[in-house]
């Protein structure tokens, strides 16, 4: 065609004359195709009622991965196949009647407001040039709902330099020379993988190219016949992703429950799967073959009752299947998945895809290398996790209440990237976020939430990266009062197994979850240094230095006693001097540190707290006075140096720890703190 | 647990109406002694146990591995 670009009103009938004109496919070959009848219908999904669709094309469009097929394989067949695709761009307006496309395009070209824009951008398909398999890429606007979990990403699109983006994954249909359908999911699921980047993705011919080895001498690439699972793994390992799969034709219902855990858990972490399923006609039951799919989501089933794991909820997922086309619903049903399309299928030779349906065969995960630790492990650790908690609440009637609310969990187990917890944790409700922000994780995280009446309750954090045989727990994040009380349970069930267990010959560290790794870490997590913290408030640098405390680039030294280690006889002066004061820190090591300053009107000219450290870090700090009447001592909290970040009530809680724990213990006089008015 | 609470009609609760106070106070009170742990640690045993080998189906054999997608 002479024109670079033309805009139509969209209709099935003039799009297919286009992709005709392009592909050299007749109009009736298109309009039968299963991917066409389904794209027809996913856009009309795609507007309101009220709102039309236009189409634009773009005539001459370079898509890298065809231009990649083409050099290799189409270039040298004897017919002259073009090496550029067209691209078709999807629009929806409101229709009024007065809208005339082509206007509203030479308007967008001139920069001017038109519906020509990313809020209305449905997407585009790009045709390459060969007949019968020319859905080169399918990048279409996901379905919005809160009901549908997809994965996606951002595409940034320039058509004649009106910049566009959308969020989706790209989808393919297999051309039958350089790709099957295992090509095709393998694409997909490069597309929606987040450790991929979408600039560097491989197209379908290098696909198929990383899944052949030398062991694969036997086979012929091209025309390529479809993957084995052994295929697919090499081309995840050449991809840089560790393969992980298994066999799901054992069908029960626990196989598919354990396929709904693995979609959920995977996909919402945004990282896809491959499915690898038998294609069976549901009349006769015969087989019709393998296929393999992209899974990229799922719907949770809201009227579902109270399950042991969230992912049981799955009744709906959404797949990138060649056969059809982007995010196709599939419905549970029993152990097998229904193709589920809003429009019956008009055509009378797409009536046999309404009877088919697909038995789960195999399901393949293609990780990042440094994510260890296997979904099952930490499944199974959830679920020893309660099963601990109910024997331990069980059989009395005074814990009836917290049995209850342990029945009553549901688990909600994902993947997470350290980033995406600490986000979780500075937006969310939980108290103590700085304790968790300032802490150190790993990269990868499992998750798994306790919700109870669909309200999260507490946090478990296990580290993903970590080596099969060690703790793998990191950290409990309680969210409300009911998580709070669960947490006091984990901590509880923890040091009666501490406080109570024999070895009983039987080992704990064989079994297939961590829940003694739970147990294991709650009980170190409690350091002496954290215990310091809690007591007495965290470890810090003097604020300030003067230069009077100083001698020689050297601190004064005006510590007079470091009671808990080495002068436990030391006494207070009450007589002290009128022109002294009594001042105190407690350190690094919990010790109690004593000296005296002097009072000066100027108090820059006095001496502080860092004299009694040595300039080194300290915990409280303050001074001591004696009040003669009440033969009483009196402790503040008020140094500037090391005391000042508290808040009042900090302040109040650390002193008086200091006072119970240390003044009474080592000097043995009265001690009260100062009140403050 | 897992399956056992699919036959039995779980009692819903509604986390505002709890007395937080009691709940803190029963757990507090919770005690065991080594009997309780002996069977806890068999009791954990044996479910990794027959969770393995349960799991082992799932695992594919080499004649699988082959199997093409192909449609």
């Amino acid at each position: 065609m002479d024109t670079s670009y033309g805009i139509f009103k969209y209709d099935i009938n003039v799009l297919g004359t286009y992709i005709s004109y392009q592909t050299n496919t007749s109009l009736r070959s298109i309009k039968e195709k299963s991917q066409l009848v389904y794209l027809d219908n996913y856009l009309s999904l795609l507007k309101n009622e009220n709102e039309n669709i236009a189409f634009v094309y773009e005539n001459e469009y370079i898509d890298r991965h065809y231009t990649e097929d083409y050099s290799l394989y189409y270039v040298r067949s004897f017919y002259n196949y073009r090496k550029t695709c067209s691209r078709i761009h999807f629009f929806k307006f409101l229709d009024d009647g007065n809208i005339s496309c082509s206007e509203s395009f030479d308007k967008a070209l001139n920069n001017e407001e038109t519906f020509i824009n990313s809020d209305n951008y449905l997407g585009y398909i790009i045709i390459r040039p060969i007949p019968q398999v020319f859905l080169a890429t399918v990048c279409l606007k996901t379905l919005s709902s809160e009901k549908r979990h997809f994965i996606k990403k951002q595409y940034d699109v320039s058509l004649f330099g009106i910049q566009l983006t959308i969020e989706t994954i790209a989808f393919q249909e297999q051309d039958q020379i350089l790709s099957a359908c295992a090509t095709t999911a393998l694409w997909s699921f490069y597309h929606a993988h987040p450790y991929k980047n979408n600039l560097k993705l491989p197209s379908a011919s290098n696909v198929t190219k990383s899944a052949y080895n030398e062991s694969h001498s036997h086979y012929k690439e091209f025309p390529n016949k479809g993957l084995s699972i052994d295929m697919i793994c090499t081309s995840l390992k050449n991809n840089n992703l560790e393969p992980e799969y298994f066999d799901l034709s054992d069908s029960s219902s626990t196989t598919t429950n354990l396929l709904k855990e693995y979609i959920y858990s995977y996909t919402s972490s945004k990282i896809p799967l491959i499915f690898g399923i038998e294609v069976r006609d549901s009349n006769n039951g015969t087989s019709k073959g393998l296929h393999a799919i992209t899974v990229l989501g799922y719907a949770l089933d809201d009227n579902s009752s109270k399950q042991d794991l969230i992912s049981h909820k799955i009744n709906k997922i959404y797949v990138h299947d060649d056969r059809f086309g982007p995010y196709l619903k599939m419905k549970f049903e029993d152990q097998a998945l229904k193709v589920s399309i809003n429009k019956p299928l008009p055509e009378a030779n797409l009536k046999e895809f309404e009877d088919e349906i697909y038995i789960p065969d195999t399901i393949i995960l293609g990780l990042y290398h440094k994510i260890r630790i296997p979904y099952i492990k930490i499944k199974n650790t959830c679920i020893d996790l309660k099963n601990g908690l109910n024997k331990f609440t069980q059989n009395n009637p005074r814990l009836e209440t917290i049995n209850l609310l342990i029945e009553n969990i549901e688990w909600d187990i994902k993947l997470k990237l350290n980033n995406h917890v600490k986000q979780e944790i500075l937006h969310g409700n939980n108290k103590d976020k700085k304790k968790y922000l300032l802490k150190s994780f790993p990269k990868y995280i499992w998750s798994s939430t306790a919700v109870i009446n669909d309200t999260p309750v507490f946090e478990l954090l296990f580290d993903a990266t970590d080596i099969d045989h060690g703790n793998v727990f990191l950290d409990i994040i309680s969210f409300n009062i009911a998580g709070d009380i669960l947490e006091d349970l984990i901590r509880k069930y923890t040091k009666e197994y501490f406080a109570n267990k024999t070895s009983t010959g039987v080992s704990t560290s064989n079994i297939d979850s961590y829940l003694w790794g739970i147990v294991s870490v709650i009980q170190k997590q409690q350091t002496f240094k954290e215990n310091l913290s809690d007591l007495y408030g965290y470890l810090k640098i003097p604020k300030y230095i003067k230069d009077k405390e100083l001698k020689n680039n050297m601190f004064i030294d005006s510590c007079d006693a470091i009671l808990n280690r080495s002068s436990n006889s030391f006494s207070l002066d009450k007589n002290i001097d009128k022109n002294m004061q009594y001042i105190w820190v407690v350190d690094e090591d919990g010790f109690l540190r004593i000296g005296k300053e002097e009072i000066k009107e100027n108090k820059k000219e006095s001496k502080g707290h860092p004299t009694l450290t040595g300039g080194m870090p300290a915990r409280v700090g303050g001074q001591l006075t004696f009040d003669t009447k009440n033969n009483i001592w009196i402790v503040d909290p008020f140094s500037g140096r090391y005391s000042s970040v508290y808040s009042e009530e900090d302040k109040f809680k650390f002193t008086s720890n200091a006072i119970k724990y240390l003044f009474e213990i080592y000097i043995g006089d009265n001690f009260k703190i100062k009140e403050v008015d | 647990m897992f399956l056992k609470n699919k036959g039995k009609i779980l009692k819903k609760i509604d986390l505002k109406e709890i007395n937080y106070g009691d709940l803190q106070n029963e757990v507090n009170s919770i005690t065991t002694d080594r009997e309780f742990w002996n069977e806890q640690e068999i009791f954990f045993k044996d479910e990794s146990a027959k969770r393995t080998k349960e799991f082992q189906k799932y695992h594919m054999n080499d004649s699988k591995f082959q199997k093409h997608f192909s449609l």
